[in-house]
């Protein structure tokens, strides 16, 4: 080192405030910044051989993402609209009406063979689960504690009613989905099992199994479900599930399970209590029937991002390795500084 | 510093060995007793401020406070005359085995106005009180008594300075008694006093000071310190300007501003003089000045100006602008004369051309300065530490000036550069992802994260990777000293400036976009789950985060990796850990996610997306449009030594002096490919021709920084 370090310097000019010995640095290669390090710099061969690698990573992925996608068997049945009278003019006030009945009858056929477990899913579309001030209509303590029934805080609008507190209170809970499917399949009735489609973190720990739905949906505006208040919160599975709340405006949340295989171009029939109201914001509501995967339910995304994400890798690498070719440029060539390329020309 | 010369009642000594102390004439002189010159190293020995310490041993050394006095006490006891010890107000002087009692009854301490310092004392055995004084020439022989034959001194003093000596003027008075008791009153009194007591101390002073005796001149020699030379040249090299602010005389700052290649002599360099006694007589120079710069700074000559601290005075007060342009024309400048507080008025009149200020100087009269400049260093030596404590960086040598900007200074822009714009990077990252959010959201303004992630994000998520940035070396020190002229890259601001700014801006941008987009589709209908997806977006950013790092990071230690990579498997600890909790809102979150092969997928995916168009144009540029940091860099990492660069500089240079370029016009044909905009954009582009000085080729008028350093770079 031709040069000594400014670091040590500081040892120098303490003579003059007393030899202390406390301003004394030992000089290790951390303080000296002199620590061994290697200096990968982008070499041709090294930038093409990365994109090269993840190339050949990604497309095997998205292949294998793409094949478990289209193995998923999906059924969509957007029903709404459907199950509305076709000679009623006003929807809102029909599905604000009590008293009129709402079973609507739907028929399925099955694209394709699907295995059982075969899950039944709800989908809600428009519906702003995430909004601010919805996402925060809840009181966890409530839900999870008996003894904090009357802990209603941040559950604004719903929180209490003639005085007494809501249980569950809030909104979300107080707009909790109520369509209802039977299922038939070629004449059998085909049983769904509601078990077991709440999160079992939730049913053990955030909602009790002491805590007893108390004055819910008692009020003029019904916003969904009503509870049954012998039940306790943690057996409420329907709630739970929809408690908690999607991020996007457009989810499916799990109904139940099938546990029959079913057979391509097999029928299947629903009755359904059109009862939840989404006519007044546009939403939509379908019935999602559905198998699953590793990779989860039907969704194509994954499979051809990562296609294309490898084939441009391994566009990206072609092309480099073709420039590298036909315009090599040598490593360090100082001709390249602009001092002596400015000091050199003219 | 050294005594070297000096001239006692009209003889010069020291003139044949160009050492006074060996000089057998002045030695006869001694041991003859001759009158003049032991009064003249009586003063030499008494009008100072030195502590004699007397060692057990029974060896005596001084401590003073300026080197200067130190060098004259160190010289009198060498010439017999010593001062052995100062006990309160008693001092005690040794001469030839004869003891003189003093008794020190004032001190009229030296000031950078009065430029003098004096002392009055009474002999214990005669009772009779003289006043020493010593000073500038300028301060002491005006004061000579009438009559007096002053003009052999003036001879000397400019002797001396032409041989870059600094010279100090000897004189003496003897009061009588009524006269200094009558003094003595007024003295106490204008010290007692509590409004203006500098100035009333300093009338009360000249009313001692007049009809002296003038005794001799006094040169000590101020060695210029290891290297100074060289590191100037080198600091040239990277853009950077010198100008010397000293409180010598003219002569002598020009004799060491030559020595420690501050400027060059004819013809290869200029000096042009402001000078003058009236304001019209200075005013008329800076106007010629002005002009000369003006038309020869086409010309490829060096030139600097000279202006004594009268000139100056005026011109700040009268003259500033046109003194502004004038600073911005020259590269070199010489300020000699120069109290402290012109000094620090300077520096602040080149920190308002936008300039980079950085002063250097080692005296207490520069501390003012070295407060007013940007950057202020303060070398630590003999003459206390006074300027080293005011300063920002305290070094122990001039030459490690060098190593303070070029190494020091460089990483550190780098570092700062890079850290700044990472901060902003990461913490838009962010933002944008949750304004994004608020699209699907019904732009109700609910955050995508939860309290906790939004929290740890900056504290402990992302600083600590960010931080090992103070261990990046992009070239090694090896390099950056041998290519000084890439410091010009840090002054044209080339790692931090809007664009810069507007690429971190756009990737934090295309990145929130990357990490949402990938994340609601990837996630989407039944995974729509709050809590799992905010998770997804967060550990995208965190992985993100990672490489960003990585890839903009040059040097790697084992700390960076640890750093990078453990924090990233601490980002997993720490959520694993809070999935945990059952009260958390996000229980149990992390051991689901972990769980799901979407999850890791969905990361991959938004890692190769994220990256690979920043690692393509990043490689793209790298190989394509290299700044010259990146050709060093593959220089310095292909090659090992960088022997063949110098080589290739020291081979320029030699052709440009034969005036022949036949060899080196060969590689520069290429030019198309890479366009440098760092040179071909400044004003100087025009000026570059081949007879020029190397110092030209390298400066970008626009980013050039000036140094204004004093003359304390010498030290004995």
């Amino acid at each position: 080192h031709s040069c000594p370090m400014v670091l040590r310097i500081a040892e120098l000019t303490s003579f003059g405030a007393g030899a202390s010995a406390s301003t004394h640095q030992p000089n290790s290669k951390f303080t000296q910044q002199e620590l061994p390090a290697c200096k990968p710099i982008l070499t041709p061969k090294w930038v093409i051989s990365v994109f090269l690698l993840v190339g050949v990573i990604f497309v095997p992925i998205g292949v294998a993402s793409l094949l478990a996608s289209n193995k998923v068997v999906e059924i969509v049945d957007r029903y709404d609209d459907a199950c509305v009278p076709s000679n009623v003019t006003n929807k809102l006030a029909y599905i604000q009406n009590s008293t009129i009945s709402k079973t609507c009858r739907r028929t399925l056929k099955v694209p394709k063979d699907m295995k059982q477990p075969i899950f039944v899913y709800y989908q809600l579309n428009n519906f702003y689960q995430n909004h601010r001030r919805y996402v925060k209509s809840r009181n966890d303590q409530q839900l999870r504690d008996a003894s904090k029934a009357n802990e209603t805080t941040l559950c604004d609008p719903e929180k209490t009613r003639d005085g007494m507190a809501i249980v569950p209170c809030g909104l979300i809970a107080w707009s909790t989905f109520n369509d209802t499917y039977t299922f038939q399949h070629n004449t059998n009735n085909l049983s769904i099992d509601k078990t077991d489609i709440s999160w079992k973190s939730d049913r053990d720990h955030k909602f009790g199994s002491d805590v007893f739905p108390k004055n819910f949906q008692k009020g003029p505006l019904i916003g969904g479900k009503t509870l049954n208040e012998s039940i306790p919160l943690s057996e409420q599975e329907d709630l739970i599930v929809w408690m908690r709340t999607a991020a996007l405006p457009t989810f499916r949340k799990l109904y139940g399970r099938i546990y029959v295989d079913l057979k391509e171009n097999d029928t299947i029939t629903v009755t359904l209590d059109n009862n939840y109201n989404t006519y007044s914001f546009d939403g939509k509501k379908s019935l999602v029937l559905s198998t699953s995967t590793w990779l989860g339910g039907k969704n194509d995304f994954l499979g051809l991002a990562y296609l294309t994400v490898g084939g441009l890798c391994f566009f990206l690498a072609f092309a480099f390795t073709l420039l590298y070719l036909i315009k090599p440029r040598k490593l360090g060539d100082n001709n390249y500084l602009s001092w002596n390329r400015n000091s050199a020309g003219h | 510093m050294i005594f070297r010369r000096c001239c006692i009642a009209g003889t010069l000594y020291g003139n044949e060995s160009g050492d006074a102390l060996k000089d057998i004439e002045l030695l006869n002189a001694v041991a003859d007793n001759s009158p003049h010159v032991i009064k003249f190293l009586t003063v030499m020995a008494l009008c100072n401020t030195v502590i004699p310490i007397k060692s057990p041993s029974g060896t005596i050394s001084y401590k003073a406070q300026s080197q200067d006095e130190d060098a004259l006490v160190n010289a009198a006891s060498n010439l017999h005359v010593v001062l052995v010890s100062k006990n309160g107000n008693n001092a005690e002087i040794h001469f030839n085995r004869r003891v003189i009692q003093y008794e020190i009854l004032d001190i009229l301490e030296f000031t950078s106005d009065r430029k003098r310092m004096s002392i009055v004392i009474s002999d214990s055995q005669s009772g009779k009180i003289f006043l020493l004084s010593k000073g500038a020439d300028e301060a002491i022989l005006p004061l000579a008594y009438c009559g007096q034959q002053i003009k052999t001194f003036v001879d000397a003093v400019d002797k001396y300075a032409q041989l870059g000596l600094r010279t100090l003027c000897l004189g003496w008075r003897e009061l009588s008694l009524e006269e200094y008791l009558e003094w003595s009153r007024l003295f106490k009194e204008a010290n007692s006093a509590l409004v203006d007591r500098e100035w009333k101390v300093a009338e009360v002073c000249q009313k001692l000071e007049h009809t002296l005796d003038i005794l001799g001149i006094s040169a000590i020699e101020d060695r210029l310190q290891d290297g100074v030379p060289e590191t100037i040249e080198i600091l040239r090299q990277s853009g950077i300007n010198f100008w010397m602010l000293t409180g010598d005389k003219q002569s002598t700052a020009i004799q060491i501003a030559l020595l420690c290649n501050l400027i060059s002599s004819e013809p290869k360099g200029q000096l042009l003089y402001i000078n003058g006694k009236t304001e019209d007589e200075v005013a008329r120079s800076l106007e010629r000045v002005l002009l000369t710069m003006r038309i020869t700074s086409s010309e490829p000559k060096e030139l600097a100006f000279v202006v004594d601290g009268w000139a100056l005075e005026i011109i700040l007060t009268r003259y500033k602008e046109a003194f502004t342009e004038l600073a911005v024309l020259s590269k070199t400048a010489i300020c000699c004369r120069v109290t402290p507080s012109q000094k620090a008025q300077l520096v602040k009149l080149l920190k308002s051309c936008d300039y980079r200020t950085l002063a250097i100087g080692d005296g207490g009269n520069d501390v003012r300065m070295i407060q007013q400049a940007h950057i202020g260093v303060g070398i630590s030596g003999r003459e206390g530490l006074q300027a080293a404590r005011a300063a920002d960086y305290s070094i122990g040598k001039f030459r490690f000036l060098k190593r303070l900007i070029l190494v020091h200074g460089r990483y550190s822009y780098n570092r700062t550069a890079f850290l700044s714009q990472y901060s902003f990077y990461k913490s838009l990252l962010i933002c944008f992802i949750q304004i994004l959010f608020s699209f699907v959201s019904g732009i109700a303004g609910t955050s995508l994260f939860n309290s906790v992630s939004l929290m740890a994000y900056n504290v402990f998520y992302t600083s600590i990777p960010v931080l090992t940035t103070v261990l990046d070396k992009d070239l090694s020190e090896k390099t950056v000293t041998q290519n000084p002229e890439i410091l010009l890259y840090c002054q044209a601001g080339r790692l931090l400036n809007p664009s810069t700014f507007a690429g971190w801006f756009g990737r934090s941008l295309y990145h929130a976009i990357v990490v949402f987009l990938i994340t609601i589709h990837a996630y989407a209908n039944e995974k729509s789950e709050m809590e799992e997806l905010s998770m997804v977006a967060l550990s995208g950013s965190i992985w993100l985060q990672a490489f960003v790092v990585t890839l903009e990071m040059s040097s790697f230690t084992f700390l960076q990796f640890l750093a990078i990579w453990g924090n990233f498997a601490a980002f997993y600890v720490i959520n694993l850990c809070i999935s945990t909790i059952p009260t958390a809102g996000m229980y149990t979150i992390m051991f689901r996610l972990c769980r799901q092969p979407s999850y890791w997928i969905t990361m991959l995916l938004i890692s190769g997306v994220g990256m690979g168009p920043v690692l393509a144009l990043k490689y793209f540029r790298y190989t394509y449009s290299p700044s010259a940091i990146n050709i060093l860099q593959k220089a310095e990492r292909s090659r090992g030594p960088m022997y063949t660069l110098v080589n290739l500089e020291s081979q320029l240079r030699s052709e440009q002096g034969n005036s022949t370029n036949s060899i080196l016009t060969a590689p520069v044909k290429n030019k198309n490919s890479v366009y440098e905009p760092l040179l071909s954009d400044s004003p100087m582009a025009s000026r570059r021709s081949l007879a020029s000085s190397s110092f030209d080729i390298f400066q970008p008028a626009q980013s050039r920084v000036p140094a204004a350093y004093p003359r304390n770079i010498k030290t004995s």
